[in-house]
Protein backbone atom coordinates (compact mmCIF):
# COMPACT_ATOMS: atom_id res chain seq x y z
CA UNK A 1 0.00 0.00 0.00
CA UNK A 2 1.53 3.03 -1.29
CA UNK A 3 1.60 6.49 1.30
CA UNK A 4 -1.38 8.02 -0.86
CA UNK A 5 -3.88 4.95 -0.11
CA UNK A 6 -2.67 5.01 3.60
CA UNK A 7 -3.66 8.50 3.85
CA UNK A 8 -6.89 7.63 2.40
CA UNK A 9 -7.46 4.80 4.47
CA UNK A 10 -6.88 7.07 7.84
CA UNK A 11 -9.13 9.59 6.23
CA UNK A 12 -11.91 6.96 5.58
CA UNK A 13 -11.74 5.68 9.03
CA UNK A 14 -11.57 9.08 10.93
CA UNK A 15 -15.08 9.65 8.83
CA UNK A 16 -16.31 6.51 9.27
CA UNK A 17 -15.98 6.84 13.28
CA UNK A 18 -17.33 10.24 12.99
CA UNK A 19 -20.53 8.60 11.52
CA UNK A 20 -20.66 5.94 13.70
CA UNK A 21 -20.64 8.41 16.99
CA UNK A 22 -23.40 10.31 15.38
CA UNK A 23 -25.62 7.00 14.37
CA UNK A 24 -24.68 5.60 18.37
CA UNK A 25 -26.09 9.08 19.49
CA UNK A 26 -29.20 9.01 17.76
CA UNK A 27 -29.32 5.02 18.32
CA UNK A 28 -29.05 6.18 22.47
CA UNK A 29 -31.25 9.64 22.30
CA UNK A 30 -33.91 7.40 20.69
CA UNK A 31 -33.74 5.01 23.33
CA UNK A 32 -33.52 7.55 26.24
CA UNK A 33 -37.19 8.48 24.89
CA UNK A 34 -38.71 5.07 26.48
CA UNK A 35 -37.40 5.93 30.25
CA UNK A 36 -38.47 9.52 29.18
CA UNK A 37 -41.78 8.95 28.41
CA UNK A 38 -42.10 6.17 30.80
CA UNK A 39 -41.19 8.59 33.92
CA UNK A 40 -44.01 10.89 33.64
CA UNK A 41 -46.45 8.23 34.11
CA UNK A 42 -45.40 7.52 37.67
CA UNK A 43 -47.83 8.30 40.52
CA UNK A 44 -44.57 10.70 42.17
CA UNK A 45 -45.08 12.96 39.19
CA UNK A 46 -48.25 13.21 39.39
CA UNK A 47 -48.31 14.07 42.81
CA UNK A 48 -46.16 16.56 42.66
CA UNK A 49 -48.29 18.42 40.10
CA UNK A 50 -51.05 18.03 42.17
CA UNK A 51 -49.39 20.01 45.06
CA UNK A 52 -49.06 22.53 43.22
CA UNK A 53 -52.56 22.83 41.49
CA UNK A 54 -53.79 22.13 44.76
CA UNK A 55 -56.08 18.98 43.75
CA UNK A 56 -55.87 15.48 41.28
CA UNK A 57 -56.84 16.13 38.23
CA UNK A 58 -56.25 14.37 34.43
CA UNK A 59 -54.47 17.60 32.98
CA UNK A 60 -52.65 20.33 35.15
CA UNK A 61 -51.79 23.96 34.67
CA UNK A 62 -48.54 24.76 32.59
CA UNK A 63 -46.82 25.97 35.57
CA UNK A 64 -47.61 22.84 37.26
CA UNK A 65 -45.94 20.96 33.81
CA UNK A 66 -42.78 23.15 33.78
CA UNK A 67 -42.05 22.57 37.54
CA UNK A 68 -42.54 18.94 36.79
CA UNK A 69 -40.16 19.16 33.88
CA UNK A 70 -37.57 21.33 35.15
CA UNK A 71 -37.40 18.22 38.30
CA UNK A 72 -36.98 15.02 35.79
CA UNK A 73 -34.27 17.39 33.62
CA UNK A 74 -32.78 18.24 36.65
CA UNK A 75 -32.63 14.17 38.10
CA UNK A 76 -31.74 13.70 34.96
CA UNK A 77 -28.58 15.66 35.11
CA UNK A 78 -27.34 14.59 38.12
CA UNK A 79 -27.42 11.08 36.63
CA UNK A 80 -25.83 11.73 33.64
CA UNK A 81 -22.49 13.32 35.37
CA UNK A 82 -22.98 10.27 37.31
CA UNK A 83 -22.35 8.46 34.65
CA UNK A 84 -19.63 10.72 33.26
CA UNK A 85 -17.76 10.20 36.94
CA UNK A 86 -17.92 6.56 36.36
CA UNK A 87 -17.09 6.39 32.28
CA UNK A 88 -13.62 9.51 33.62
CA UNK A 89 -12.84 6.58 36.14
CA UNK A 90 -12.49 3.81 33.52
CA UNK A 91 -10.90 6.01 30.68
CA UNK A 92 -8.27 6.72 33.78
CA UNK A 93 -6.36 9.16 35.72
CA UNK A 94 -5.18 11.15 33.21
CA UNK A 95 -8.35 12.32 31.88
CA UNK A 96 -9.27 13.57 35.27
CA UNK A 97 -5.96 15.48 35.75
CA UNK A 98 -6.71 17.24 31.68
CA UNK A 99 -10.35 17.96 33.02
CA UNK A 100 -7.97 19.55 35.81
CA UNK A 101 -6.32 21.37 33.34
CA UNK A 102 -8.91 22.55 31.26
CA UNK A 103 -11.50 23.47 33.92
CA UNK A 104 -9.10 26.41 35.08
CA UNK A 105 -9.09 27.44 31.56
CA UNK A 106 -12.29 29.85 31.67
CA UNK A 107 -11.68 31.93 29.09
CA UNK A 108 -9.94 29.91 26.61
CA UNK A 109 -12.18 26.92 27.06
CA UNK A 110 -14.72 26.47 29.70
CA UNK A 111 -16.31 29.86 28.32
CA UNK A 112 -17.99 27.58 25.55
CA UNK A 113 -18.84 25.26 27.72
CA UNK A 114 -21.12 27.28 29.99
CA UNK A 115 -22.62 28.64 26.64
CA UNK A 116 -23.27 24.92 25.34
CA UNK A 117 -24.62 24.42 29.02
CA UNK A 118 -27.15 27.55 28.97
CA UNK A 119 -28.34 27.15 25.05
CA UNK A 120 -28.48 23.17 25.39
CA UNK A 121 -29.92 22.99 28.81
CA UNK A 122 -32.26 25.97 30.09
CA UNK A 123 -32.45 27.05 26.64
CA UNK A 124 -33.35 23.83 24.50
CA UNK A 125 -35.13 21.76 27.02
CA UNK A 126 -37.40 24.00 28.59
CA UNK A 127 -38.15 25.54 25.59
CA UNK A 128 -39.05 22.19 24.18
CA UNK A 129 -40.80 21.16 26.97
CA UNK A 130 -42.84 24.88 26.63
CA UNK A 131 -43.53 23.72 22.99
CA UNK A 132 -45.01 20.80 24.14
CA UNK A 133 -46.88 22.24 26.85
CA UNK A 134 -48.33 25.20 24.90
CA UNK A 135 -48.66 23.44 21.28
CA UNK A 136 -48.30 19.66 21.80
CA UNK A 137 -46.04 17.03 21.42
CA UNK A 138 -45.36 16.72 17.66
CA UNK A 139 -44.89 20.25 17.49
CA UNK A 140 -42.10 19.68 20.26
CA UNK A 141 -40.27 17.22 18.35
CA UNK A 142 -40.80 18.69 14.79
CA UNK A 143 -38.98 22.06 16.17
CA UNK A 144 -35.87 20.15 18.19
CA UNK A 145 -35.51 17.84 14.66
CA UNK A 146 -34.67 21.03 12.90
CA UNK A 147 -31.82 22.11 14.65
CA UNK A 148 -29.12 20.90 12.70
CA UNK A 149 -30.48 23.48 9.70
CA UNK A 150 -29.38 26.09 12.78
CA UNK A 151 -26.14 24.21 13.60
CA UNK A 152 -24.85 24.15 9.97
CA UNK A 153 -25.39 27.61 9.46
CA UNK A 154 -23.45 28.69 12.50
CA UNK A 155 -20.95 25.86 11.83
CA UNK A 156 -20.11 27.07 7.93
CA UNK A 157 -20.47 30.91 8.85
CA UNK A 158 -18.79 31.28 12.47
CA UNK A 159 -16.76 28.11 12.42
CA UNK A 160 -15.94 28.46 8.80
CA UNK A 161 -16.10 24.70 8.79
CA UNK A 162 -16.60 23.51 5.01
CA UNK A 163 -19.57 21.66 3.82
CA UNK A 164 -20.60 19.78 0.53
CA UNK A 165 -23.84 20.13 -1.63
CA UNK A 166 -23.55 16.56 -0.97
CA UNK A 167 -23.32 16.32 2.74
CA UNK A 168 -26.14 19.40 3.30
CA UNK A 169 -28.50 17.08 0.74
CA UNK A 170 -27.94 14.67 3.44
CA UNK A 171 -28.53 17.05 6.03
CA UNK A 172 -31.70 18.24 4.72
CA UNK A 173 -33.28 14.49 3.41
CA UNK A 174 -33.20 13.57 7.17
CA UNK A 175 -34.55 17.34 8.26
CA UNK A 176 -37.37 16.66 6.19
CA UNK A 177 -37.77 12.99 6.82
CA UNK A 178 -37.75 13.06 10.54
CA UNK A 179 -40.29 16.15 10.66
CA UNK A 180 -42.39 14.15 8.22
CA UNK A 181 -42.65 11.08 10.93
CA UNK A 182 -44.53 13.99 13.19
CA UNK A 183 -46.60 15.40 10.17
CA UNK A 184 -50.09 14.51 11.09
CA UNK A 185 -50.01 15.03 15.00
CA UNK A 186 -48.10 18.83 13.76
CA UNK A 187 -51.06 19.68 11.05
CA UNK A 188 -54.00 18.93 14.23
CA UNK A 189 -52.01 20.73 16.85
CA UNK A 190 -51.60 23.62 14.30
CA UNK A 191 -55.14 23.51 13.33
CA UNK A 192 -55.63 23.86 17.34
CA UNK A 193 -54.52 27.78 17.05
CA UNK A 194 -50.82 27.15 18.63
CA UNK A 195 -49.63 29.90 21.25
CA UNK A 196 -47.21 32.35 21.05
CA UNK A 197 -45.46 31.09 23.95
CA UNK A 198 -45.20 27.84 22.66
CA UNK A 199 -44.14 28.77 19.08
CA UNK A 200 -41.36 30.51 21.33
CA UNK A 201 -40.09 27.66 23.00
CA UNK A 202 -40.12 26.15 19.77
CA UNK A 203 -37.66 28.52 18.88
CA UNK A 204 -35.89 27.99 22.00
CA UNK A 205 -35.31 24.28 20.92
CA UNK A 206 -34.69 25.02 17.67
CA UNK A 207 -31.78 27.79 18.36
CA UNK A 208 -30.72 26.03 21.81
CA UNK A 209 -29.45 22.47 20.33
CA UNK A 210 -28.09 24.07 17.17
CA UNK A 211 -26.02 27.04 18.80
CA UNK A 212 -24.69 24.18 21.21
CA UNK A 213 -23.08 22.43 18.56
CA UNK A 214 -21.40 24.96 16.96
CA UNK A 215 -20.40 26.20 20.31
CA UNK A 216 -18.93 23.00 21.81
CA UNK A 217 -17.37 22.64 18.26
CA UNK A 218 -15.63 25.94 18.81
CA UNK A 219 -14.18 24.34 22.44
CA UNK A 220 -13.67 20.80 20.89
CA UNK A 221 -10.87 22.85 19.20
CA UNK A 222 -9.07 23.05 22.16
CA UNK A 223 -10.31 19.67 24.15
CA UNK A 224 -10.90 16.43 23.84
CA UNK A 225 -14.51 15.42 24.05
CA UNK A 226 -14.54 13.38 26.92
CA UNK A 227 -13.51 16.70 29.04
CA UNK A 228 -15.85 19.04 26.83
CA UNK A 229 -18.92 16.59 27.93
CA UNK A 230 -18.13 16.53 31.42
CA UNK A 231 -17.49 19.91 32.07
CA UNK A 232 -20.54 21.00 30.10
CA UNK A 233 -23.34 18.92 31.57
CA UNK A 234 -21.47 19.48 35.29
CA UNK A 235 -22.19 23.29 34.45
CA UNK A 236 -25.73 22.17 33.08
CA UNK A 237 -26.23 20.15 36.71
CA UNK A 238 -25.17 23.72 38.34
CA UNK A 239 -27.64 25.45 36.77
CA UNK A 240 -30.61 23.10 37.67
CA UNK A 241 -29.47 22.86 41.01
CA UNK A 242 -28.40 26.17 42.08
CA UNK A 243 -30.70 28.43 40.23
CA UNK A 244 -33.72 26.73 38.76
CA UNK A 245 -34.79 24.16 41.22
CA UNK A 246 -34.30 26.95 44.54
CA UNK A 247 -36.31 28.96 42.37
CA UNK A 248 -39.13 26.33 42.30
CA UNK A 249 -38.47 25.92 46.26
CA UNK A 250 -38.77 29.69 46.84
CA UNK A 251 -42.23 29.43 44.89
CA UNK A 252 -42.86 27.52 47.69
CA UNK A 253 -43.08 24.33 45.29
CA UNK A 254 -42.09 20.97 47.28
CA UNK A 255 -39.32 20.86 45.11
CA UNK A 256 -36.78 18.93 47.06
CA UNK A 257 -39.74 16.59 49.14
CA UNK A 258 -40.62 15.20 45.53
CA UNK A 259 -36.77 15.09 44.24
CA UNK A 260 -36.16 12.25 47.01
CA UNK A 261 -39.12 10.66 46.73
CA UNK A 262 -38.68 10.22 43.12
CA UNK A 263 -34.84 9.07 43.78
CA UNK A 264 -35.97 6.92 47.18
CA UNK A 265 -38.38 4.78 45.11
CA UNK A 266 -36.58 1.65 43.50
CA UNK A 267 -38.48 1.72 39.84
CA UNK A 268 -38.24 5.38 39.54
CA UNK A 269 -34.68 4.97 40.46
CA UNK A 270 -33.75 2.45 38.20
CA UNK A 271 -35.91 4.83 35.21
CA UNK A 272 -33.09 7.93 36.53
CA UNK A 273 -30.30 5.74 35.89
CA UNK A 274 -31.74 4.27 32.80
CA UNK A 275 -32.09 8.45 31.63
CA UNK A 276 -28.45 9.12 32.88
CA UNK A 277 -27.11 6.50 30.81
CA UNK A 278 -29.22 6.96 27.84
CA UNK A 279 -28.69 10.39 27.55
CA UNK A 280 -24.69 10.76 29.15
CA UNK A 281 -23.42 8.22 26.39
CA UNK A 282 -26.00 9.97 23.52
CA UNK A 283 -23.91 13.28 24.55
CA UNK A 284 -20.52 11.56 24.56
CA UNK A 285 -21.00 10.32 21.06
CA UNK A 286 -22.45 13.38 19.67
CA UNK A 287 -19.41 15.73 20.99
CA UNK A 288 -17.29 12.59 20.02
CA UNK A 289 -18.32 13.29 16.49
CA UNK A 290 -17.94 16.86 15.86
CA UNK A 291 -14.25 16.98 15.70
CA UNK A 292 -14.37 14.18 13.30
CA UNK A 293 -16.81 15.61 10.60
CA UNK A 294 -17.99 18.78 11.52
CA UNK A 295 -21.31 19.98 13.10
CA UNK A 296 -23.83 19.44 10.22
CA UNK A 297 -22.75 16.25 10.03
CA UNK A 298 -22.83 15.22 13.19
CA UNK A 299 -26.27 16.91 14.25
CA UNK A 300 -27.57 15.87 10.56
CA UNK A 301 -27.47 12.43 11.62
CA UNK A 302 -27.84 12.78 15.13
CA UNK A 303 -31.31 14.00 14.08
CA UNK A 304 -32.09 10.58 13.45
CA UNK A 305 -33.21 9.70 16.83
CA UNK A 306 -36.69 10.91 15.87
CA UNK A 307 -37.31 7.71 14.12
CA UNK A 308 -35.30 5.94 16.70
CA UNK A 309 -37.44 7.21 19.29
CA UNK A 310 -40.55 6.31 17.37
CA UNK A 311 -38.87 2.69 17.01
CA UNK A 312 -38.29 1.98 20.31
CA UNK A 313 -41.41 3.51 21.67
CA UNK A 314 -43.50 1.11 19.26
CA UNK A 315 -41.25 -1.47 20.54
CA UNK A 316 -42.24 -0.88 24.14
CA UNK A 317 -45.90 0.51 24.03
CA UNK A 318 -47.06 -0.84 20.85
CA UNK A 319 -47.92 0.93 17.63
CA UNK A 320 -51.36 2.50 18.32
CA UNK A 321 -49.89 4.26 21.87
CA UNK A 322 -46.41 5.32 20.01
CA UNK A 323 -47.73 7.64 16.80
CA UNK A 324 -51.79 6.81 16.80
CA UNK A 325 -53.94 4.29 15.23
CA UNK A 326 -55.13 5.87 12.05
CA UNK A 327 -53.67 5.12 8.32
CA UNK A 328 -52.14 8.58 7.85
CA UNK A 329 -49.88 8.45 11.08
CA UNK A 330 -48.66 5.16 10.11
CA UNK A 331 -48.39 6.36 6.45
CA UNK A 332 -46.05 9.31 7.45
CA UNK A 333 -43.84 7.46 9.34
CA UNK A 334 -43.25 4.89 6.57
CA UNK A 335 -42.24 8.23 4.28
CA UNK A 336 -40.49 9.88 6.85
CA UNK A 337 -38.33 6.24 7.69
CA UNK A 338 -37.42 6.08 4.18
CA UNK A 339 -36.39 9.75 3.77
CA UNK A 340 -33.98 9.31 6.55
CA UNK A 341 -32.55 6.19 5.33
CA UNK A 342 -32.14 7.92 1.74
CA UNK A 343 -30.45 10.90 3.79
CA UNK A 344 -27.99 8.63 5.98
CA UNK A 345 -27.15 6.73 2.42
CA UNK A 346 -26.44 10.25 0.76
CA UNK A 347 -24.09 11.28 3.73
CA UNK A 348 -22.34 8.15 3.98
CA UNK A 349 -21.18 8.00 0.89
CA UNK A 350 -19.36 10.98 0.48
CA UNK A 351 -16.17 10.82 -0.85
CA UNK A 352 -13.81 11.21 2.51
CA UNK A 353 -11.16 12.77 0.10
CA UNK A 354 -12.85 15.73 0.14
CA UNK A 355 -13.04 16.14 3.86
CA UNK A 356 -9.20 16.06 4.55
CA UNK A 357 -9.95 19.08 6.94
CA UNK A 358 -13.36 20.31 8.20
CA UNK A 359 -11.94 23.72 7.93
CA UNK A 360 -10.50 26.10 4.60
CA UNK A 361 -7.06 26.20 6.77
CA UNK A 362 -6.18 29.53 5.28
CA UNK A 363 -3.08 28.35 3.25
CA UNK A 364 -4.75 28.24 0.17
CA UNK A 365 -4.85 31.93 0.17
CA UNK A 366 -0.99 32.32 1.00
CA UNK A 367 -0.01 30.33 -1.72
CA UNK A 368 -2.45 32.21 -4.32
CA UNK A 369 -0.60 35.79 -2.72
CA UNK B 1 3.85 29.07 28.14
CA UNK B 2 1.60 26.21 27.35
CA UNK B 3 3.39 23.36 28.86
CA UNK B 4 0.95 21.63 32.11
CA UNK B 5 -1.65 23.00 30.08
CA UNK B 6 -4.69 21.12 28.33
CA UNK B 7 -2.96 18.63 25.70
CA UNK B 8 -4.49 20.73 22.53
CA UNK B 9 -3.08 24.06 23.35
CA UNK B 10 0.44 22.52 23.94
CA UNK B 11 0.24 20.41 20.22
CA UNK B 12 -0.45 24.11 19.09
CA UNK B 13 2.63 25.43 20.55
CA UNK B 14 4.88 22.69 19.94
CA UNK B 15 4.18 22.82 16.22
CA UNK B 16 4.97 27.11 16.54
CA UNK B 17 8.15 26.78 15.34
CA UNK B 18 9.06 23.86 12.97
CA UNK B 19 6.83 20.42 11.54
CA UNK B 20 7.22 17.82 13.81
CA UNK B 21 6.59 14.24 13.04
CA UNK B 22 3.60 12.72 15.01
CA UNK B 23 5.77 10.21 16.34
CA UNK B 24 8.18 12.80 18.02
CA UNK B 25 5.22 14.76 18.98
CA UNK B 26 3.31 12.12 20.93
CA UNK B 27 6.62 10.89 22.73
CA UNK B 28 7.47 14.25 23.94
CA UNK B 29 3.58 14.71 24.91
CA UNK B 30 3.27 11.02 26.72
CA UNK B 31 6.74 12.54 28.68
CA UNK B 32 5.41 16.08 29.60
CA UNK B 33 1.92 14.74 30.54
CA UNK B 34 2.64 11.94 32.53
CA UNK B 35 1.37 9.50 29.97
CA UNK B 36 3.46 6.52 29.46
CA UNK B 37 1.23 3.72 28.14
CA UNK B 38 0.45 2.52 24.58
CA UNK B 39 -2.99 3.75 25.23
CA UNK B 40 -1.95 6.91 26.43
CA UNK B 41 0.03 6.66 23.09
CA UNK B 42 -3.04 5.99 20.66
CA UNK B 43 -5.28 8.73 22.67
CA UNK B 44 -2.52 11.30 21.93
CA UNK B 45 -2.63 10.25 18.36
CA UNK B 46 -6.00 10.67 18.47
CA UNK B 47 -5.65 14.40 19.78
CA UNK B 48 -3.36 15.27 17.25
CA UNK B 49 -5.77 13.22 14.33
CA UNK B 50 -8.48 15.79 15.38
CA UNK B 51 -6.97 18.79 15.66
CA UNK B 52 -5.63 18.03 12.07
CA UNK B 53 -9.56 17.43 11.13
CA UNK B 54 -10.08 20.62 12.64
CA UNK B 55 -7.84 22.60 10.66
CA UNK B 56 -5.72 23.49 12.99
CA UNK B 57 -2.53 21.52 11.56
CA UNK B 58 -1.95 19.94 8.50
CA UNK B 59 0.24 17.15 7.35
CA UNK B 60 3.88 18.66 5.68
CA UNK B 61 5.10 14.99 4.88
CA UNK B 62 4.69 11.39 5.04
CA UNK B 63 6.24 8.48 5.08
CA UNK B 64 5.29 4.21 5.80
CA UNK B 65 6.96 3.41 9.21
CA UNK B 66 9.01 0.82 7.54
CA UNK B 67 11.28 0.53 10.85
CA UNK B 68 8.34 0.37 13.43
CA UNK B 69 9.15 3.66 15.28
CA UNK B 70 5.25 4.42 15.58
CA UNK B 71 3.13 1.68 14.66
CA UNK B 72 4.84 -0.86 11.72
CA UNK B 73 3.44 -0.19 8.63
CA UNK B 74 1.55 2.18 9.51
CA UNK B 75 1.67 6.16 8.03
CA UNK B 76 4.17 8.44 9.44
CA UNK B 77 2.87 12.16 9.26
CA UNK B 78 4.78 15.10 9.81
CA UNK B 79 2.31 17.96 10.89
CA UNK B 80 2.49 21.63 10.76
CA UNK B 81 0.68 24.63 12.05
CA UNK B 82 -2.16 26.18 9.52
CA UNK B 83 -2.23 29.56 9.37
CA UNK B 84 -5.85 29.35 11.30
CA UNK B 85 -3.99 27.13 13.98
CA UNK B 86 -1.16 30.03 14.47
CA UNK B 87 -4.42 32.42 14.83
CA UNK B 88 -5.96 30.27 17.33
CA UNK B 89 -2.60 29.93 18.89
CA UNK B 90 -2.09 33.57 19.53
CA UNK B 91 -5.57 33.73 20.83
CA UNK B 92 -5.07 31.17 23.50
CA UNK B 93 -1.96 33.03 24.69
CA UNK B 94 -3.95 36.19 25.08
CA UNK B 95 -6.44 34.16 26.82
CA UNK B 96 -5.39 31.75 29.39
CA UNK B 97 -5.21 32.17 33.01
CA UNK B 98 -2.18 33.54 33.54
CA UNK B 99 0.90 31.78 36.01
CA UNK B 100 3.40 33.35 38.54
CA UNK B 101 6.36 34.48 36.27
CA UNK B 102 4.35 34.77 32.93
Amino acid sequence: MDINEKRNEINRRRMKYGYMMALFCALLWGIWYVPGTFIWKFDVVADFQAAIDGQRAETYSNKAFLAAAILITGLNAVFVMISYLIWNLYLGKAKFAEMRRSIVELRACTKYYLLGAICGGPIAILGSFIAMGYIGGAFAAVAALAYPVIGTLLSSTWLGQKISGRALAGIMIIVVGSITIYATGLIEELAGGGSLIGYIGGLMALCGWGIEGAVAAKGLDVSEPDIAITLRFGLETLIWWVIAIPALALMSIPVYEYALKMIADPVILLSLVMLGLTFGFCYVAWYKSFPLIGVGRGQGIGSLYGIFAVIFLILFIGVDAAIGADLKSQASLIIGAILCTAGTLVMFTEDSENVISLRDTGEEKEESQ
Amino acid sequence: MMEGRPIKFRILEILETEPVWNCDLVRQLQSEYGMPSDYHRDCLNFDLIEVAASGMIGEADAKIDAEGKFKKDNLLTLYRITPIGMELLDELKAKVRHRKGE
